[in-house]
């Protein structure tokens, strides 16, 4: 059986995991510089040991609405792309075996279908698991 | 291969085709994504992702074109054909159609993996696919002016790669050579043959007499090949460098001069060496009977005395017809009994290869550039650190002595790094321009036009990730130069100018930016060709056109599509090279120019920065945030004091203009181009409160003030203290940062003027890379994120109408000059000169005037005495000076007459005068002579010259009075135009 390990985080009611493989680092720089005129869901800048951070509402990206600043807020940076993804709540890294994930039922409430990648059933509540990939991708406006 | 990918890779290896191979290889990957796009979309292509694809292929075609990868260049022109017809929507692509395209790709890949031996890869079924579907459409649309490509025939007979002789394949060398010995050769040949090639143009130049100092040097470094070469056992260098050297022996025994024709055979030699050279432990496999053969030709040719001047260079019968070359070969062969085994004493070998090193590894030592970049980039972190820590312990100065003195030593160590490591990536631009004289000279001999280059500024030093981004934009423009500019030597004789073109490059420093200017001598670009070709494929309209200025309708040949050239050809003329060059160098943070002059010739200036790394700017702050603006765009500060706002800024059509020394900048507020809500700071409570202005300029109406004014002094009566009016206080001050943008220049409002900072520029994620009002991001000394501002691309966002504002400012200078000049003499009144006797001169106010014709005095009819002219469609009575007044008459027989119509209540009349001289401005300040007859206002003087001012209401009436004694009249017109008379007369009378 093959595990996979999921950082879990909650926007609203929805309880949201990423894999950890493509997370550098959760953090609370929320010292963040806006960017005028840049898409919706870009929060703005962060300076992250001296590389810039794009910091994306999370909330926004996923068809929702902005996210206001609590002091649960945090930020998950990705590995490979200096792009980070503002949550509401951080959650624990949870393991699931990978069998287990199911394709994203038809109905994912307000969260746009395309940035589910599948869902798996925990004890006590359903984790939808995002697609990073989708939500890295840069719509220019061409399909949309 | 992987010693030459080793030898590639190297860093320090700095070779146009390297650079071309990887460069191609990465446009290739870009390439395949948008093709699928392209595949998507089909019907509804974005124009963005055509051009883009578009400007990649021409891209690889020019490449492949200028280093002579023939293969690689017709394939790449074939895909071109095609996306050209796809841009002009001409022709959709269907899927198979993309098939055929990726599979082109793919080609294209192989060929560059295999650089040197491309020409060899049989492409046929790829460009036969490729011509079906560009030809498709000339089927179907046979007005297309697209030619259908005919390369292809001269590539079949490409040799294939085993029609290289088999003699070449030469053993390695067992003896295993010491890696680094062979290293070090190639980095000295290298260096040899850069010095060689300008030193042979010079050889060409100079012919007959050639400074012995030239031509020894020229030998010496072909000897020290030559040398090299049998040292280190690689026998086709040694070889071809020998033939080389013998031919310069000649020259140096001045049994040979230098003519165009021999000078391609030394350089395509050159060329070939170049090549072996980067490919040094093949290089036995190279073909090079060619270039050998020629060589030996040449020899020969001036050895034996035939000195048949007139039989074509060698090179130029390129065919590469296999019994051709075997013969060729076998000639050489007779010619050459001494080559192949030759002597060349090892020591002697170690000893010119020695020679030829010690300088260099004396004082220099060579390094990765990705070395010094890392460097580079940690310099930069090292600014950033001392900054944040300067903020931090500034608290602590006043407390420990010893703190400050350490923070300033830290201050100037790291200054003087970041200035250092600066340094070493400086490279004289000499390095770049110095190849365009030989691209110049090759491409004047395929055009056969006639140019020479000048070259200045060479040791003026600039970044090497700048220079290197520099050189496919320049040689773009070097090649335009050459290809539309320089006309041909008879084209040029015919201009009144020398049959040679000139073509300067000049390299200088100013204002802490490197400027280059491309000059060259030539026809000049026509501004209205320009916007004539825009207004023909849609891009502007004719109206829009027509209200640019020269310089914003030359500047549309930036423009993707745009191309003055009427045909397409290898160098130039599909319009996407201009595009490629202003993307180029705005990429790396320049500005480019263009002015022209038709028949004068044209001149392209560019201005870029030292440096791209650290960027010294002007922070400015809007509402809180800051925001840091490049210095090379900040022209100057100017603080409007709030009180003197409405004199300093209006409005003028839909744009706030600021007036600054006469001069009327467009002004656009930043807070407005990020979409800010506005907000002030309140004078009384310093508290932020949004700000109800819409316009800069907005200030209230005087009723509204004394409105308010009332109310302040209700409300200070009560309170009974004095408050300043918010207006006056200082933080109503307007500060605008003046930015320039090439020649516009316009105005930012900002609320904070901060300092200067050096900042580390730190790229943009691509989320964010469509804000065009941003050139990228950096970190401030307190850690924050702050947007460095792009002045062109604010401009662009603000819509700012730069050529309204101009016209405006023309206009109001002119008003200006007119009122000035009117101050000073209120007396001056526009007259026009005419003469009747070439001795006797005339003038009329010209407010008098309403018109002047031309007349062929055969053309006068005579009615009854008098004299008429057709004019619009009826007679027009003349009056002639000499019948009315004391004058002398026209002289002679003229070919032409004057009229002059002056402006009458009634019906027309003209005054018939030789010559119409001139229109001045002169001093009213006429002398009414007592003598003056009827019909003349009085006299002056003028340059000599004696001035009868005429009278046009007496002359009218004197031409009446002629009229009436003339033999009794029945004409009506006359009737009526006397009647008419009658009331001008009065009129004159009254008045």
């Amino acid at each position: 059986m093959v595990k996979k390990q999921f950082v879990t985080f909650r926007i609203d009611e929805f309880f949201l995991g990423i894999d950890i493989t493509m997370v550098r680092e959760i953090n609370r720089v929320l010292d963040i510089t806006d960017v005028p005129q840049a898409p919706d869901y870009v929060l703005g800048l962060i300076n992250l040991r001296g590389q810039t951070v794009t910091v994306f509402d999370l909330g926004v990206r996923l068809g929702m609405a902005p996210r206001f600043i609590t002091d649960q807020t945090h930020n998950i940076i990705f590995k490979h792309e200096t792009i980070g993804l503002l949550v509401d709540q951080i959650g624990d890294v949870v393991s699931v075996d990978e069998e287990k994930i199911v394709p994203p039922p038809a109905n994912t409430g307000t969260i746009e279908a395309e940035f589910i990648e599948g869902v798996v059933e925990l004890e006590n509540e359903l984790l939808m698991i995002l697609a990073a990939w989708k939500i890295l991708s840069i719509d220019d406006g061409i399909g949309e | 291969m992987n010693t030459i990918n080793d030898i590639n890779d190297d860093a320090a290896i700095d070779d146009f085709v390297t650079d071309f191979k990887a460069e191609t290889l990465e446009m290739l990957d870009s390439i395949e994504p948008d093709l699928m796009t392209l595949e998507k979309e089909k019907g509804r292509v974005s124009k963005e992702l055509v051009n883009r694809i578009f400007r990649t292929i021409h891209s690889i075609k020019g490449g492949a074109g200028f280093s002579g990868f023939e293969a690689l260049k017709s394939i790449s022109h074939a895909m071109e054909s095609i996306i050209i017809q796809v841009r002009e929507d001409r022709l959709t692509l269907n899927s198979e159609d993309i098939d055929v395209l990726l599979a082109a790709v793919d080609k294209i890949r192989t060929m560059i993996s295999d650089i040197y031996n491309s020409d060899e890869i049989s492409y046929d079924r790829e460009l036969e696919a490729l011509e079906r579907i560009a030809g498709r459409n000339e089927c179907k649309a046979a007005e297309s002016g697209e030619e259908p490509i005919v390369e292809r025939k001269e590539f079949e007979e490409l040799p294939a790669a085993s029609d290289i002789p088999a003699h070449y394949e030469c053993e390695e060398d067992d003896d295993m050579m010491d890696e680094d010995l062979i290293k070090d050769f190639v980095e000295d040949i290298k260096d040899l043959l850069d010095s060689v090639e300008p030193d042979l143009l010079a050889l060409e130049r100079e012919r007959e007499n050639v400074s012995p100092e030239l031509i020894n040097r020229v030998f010496r470094a072909m000897h020290s090949i030559k040398g090299g070469a049998g040292f280190c056992g690689f026998e086709a260098l040694k070889e071809l460098s020998h033939a080389m050297e013998n031919v310069f022996m000649m020259i140096r025994e001045e049994k040979m001069t230098l003519d165009p024709g021999k000078m391609d055979v030394l350089l395509s030699a050159i060329d070939k060496i170049r090549l072996m050279i980067n490919r040094i432990q093949t290089s036995d496999q190279v073909p090079y009977v060619e270039e050998l053969e020629a060589l030996n030709q040449v020899l020969h040719e001036d050895h034996t005395a035939l000195s048949s001047k007139a039989s074509p260079p060698p090179e130029k019968e390129k065919t590469d017809n296999e019994s051709e070359k075997d013969d060729a070969f076998e000639i050489w062969l007779d010619n050459q009994p001494r080559s192949v085994p030759e002597p060349v004493p090892a020591v002697n070998a170690r000893q010119s290869t020695e020679q030829a090193k010690s300088p260099t590894m004396s004082d220099t030592i060579r390094i990765s550039v990705d070395l010094v970049d890392r460097l580079m980039n940690l310099a930069g972190e090292l600014v950033l650190g001392r900054n944040q820590l300067r903020q931090a312990i500034e608290g602590y100065l006043a407390d420990d002595p010893r703190i400050n003195p350490i923070i300033q030593n830290v201050d100037v160590v790291t200054s003087e790094i970041q200035e250092n490591i600066v340094q070493m990536r400086m490279q004289p631009v000499g390095n770049v321009l110095n190849k365009f004289p030989r691209t110049v000279r090759d491409l004047t001999r395929q055009m056969s036009k006639e140019a020479e280059m000048i070259i200045e500024g060479g040791e003026v030093e600039l970044d090497k990730t700048i220079l290197e981004s520099l050189s496919n934009p320049l040689t773009h423009l070097v090649r335009n130069c050459v290809d539309h500019g320089v006309e041909s030597p008879a084209e040029r004789l015919a201009a009144g100018k020398s049959s040679v073109g000139h073509i300067w490059l000049r390299a200088y420093h100013e204002g802490g930016h490197v400027n280059i200017v491309l000059q060259d001598d030539g026809r000049g670009i026509d501004s209205m060709r320009v916007g004539e070709i825009v207004i023909e494929k849609n891009m502007f309209s004719r109206e829009q056109v027509v209200k640019m200025s020269e310089s914003e309708r030359l500047g549309l040949i930036f423009l993707p599509g745009v191309s003055t050239a009427k045909k397409v050809t290898d160098i130039s003329g599909r319009g996407v090279g201009m595009d490629v060059v202003k993307t180029n160098i705005e990429r790396i943070g320049g500005h480019i120019d263009i002015e022209s002059e038709i028949g004068k010739g044209t001149s392209i200036h560019i201005v870029i920065p030292l440096t791209l790394a650290i960027i010294p700017s002007l922070i400015v702050g809007v509402q809180n945030r800051r925001y840091a603006v490049p210095q090379i765009n900040v022209q100057e500060l100017v603080c409007v004091k709030a009180g003197e706002t409405s004199n300093q800024i209006e409005k003028i059509g839909e744009s706030s203009v600021l007036r600054l020394r006469g001069r009327l900048l467009p002004i656009v507020r930043l807070a407005d181009i990020m979409g800010l809500e506005r907000i002030f700071v309140h004078p009384k409570t310093g508290e932020l409160a949004p700000d109800r202005r819409r316009r800069v300029e907005d200030r209230r109406t005087p009723a509204e003030r004394a409105a308010e004014k009332q109310a302040l002094e209700k409300v200070n009566q009560k309170n009974n203290r004095k408050k300043p009016d918010r207006r006056q206080n200082w933080r109503s001050d307007i500060y605008v940062v003046v930015l320039k943008v090439g020649s516009n220049v316009f105005g930012v409002c900002v609320d904070e003027l901060y300092d200067n900072e050096e900042i580390v520029v730190k790229p943009m994620s691509n989320h964010i890379k469509n804000c065009k009002i941003f050139a990228g991001a950096t970190i401030m000394g307190d850690g924050r994120v702050a947007m460095i501002l792009d002045a062109s691309g604010i401009a662009a966002q603000a819509k700012l109408r730069f050529s309204e504002i101009k016209t405006e400012e023309q206009r109001r200078k002119r008003i200006l000059q007119k009122g000035k000049a009117g101050a000073q003499d209120s007396e001056q009144q526009a007259i026009i000169l005419f003469n009747n006797a070439p001795d006797e001169f005339f003038a009329l106010p010209l407010t008098g005037v309403a018109r002047l014709e031309i007349v062929d005095p055969k053309s006068i009819k005579v009615v009854g005495g008098q004299e008429f002219m057709s004019y619009r469609g009826d007679g027009l009575p003349l009056i002639r000076l000499e019948t009315i007044l004391p004058v002398n008459s026209i002289p002679g027989d003229p070919d032409e007459l004057f009229v002059i119509i002056p402006k009458t209540k009634g019906p027309p009349v003209g005054l018939i005068v030789s010559r119409i001289l001139d229109t001045v401005d002169i001093d009213i300040a006429i002398t009414r002579h007592v003598s003056s007859t009827t019909g003349v206002a009085g006299s002056t003087i003028m340059d000599g010259m004696l001035i009868f001012f005429l009278d046009i209401g007496e002359i009218l009436q004197l031409f009446e009075q002629r009229i009436q004694s003339l033999a009794p009249m029945s004409d009506t017109t006359f009737n009526r135009y006397q009647d008419n008379e009658q009331t001008v007369n009065t009129e004159e009378i009254n008045g």
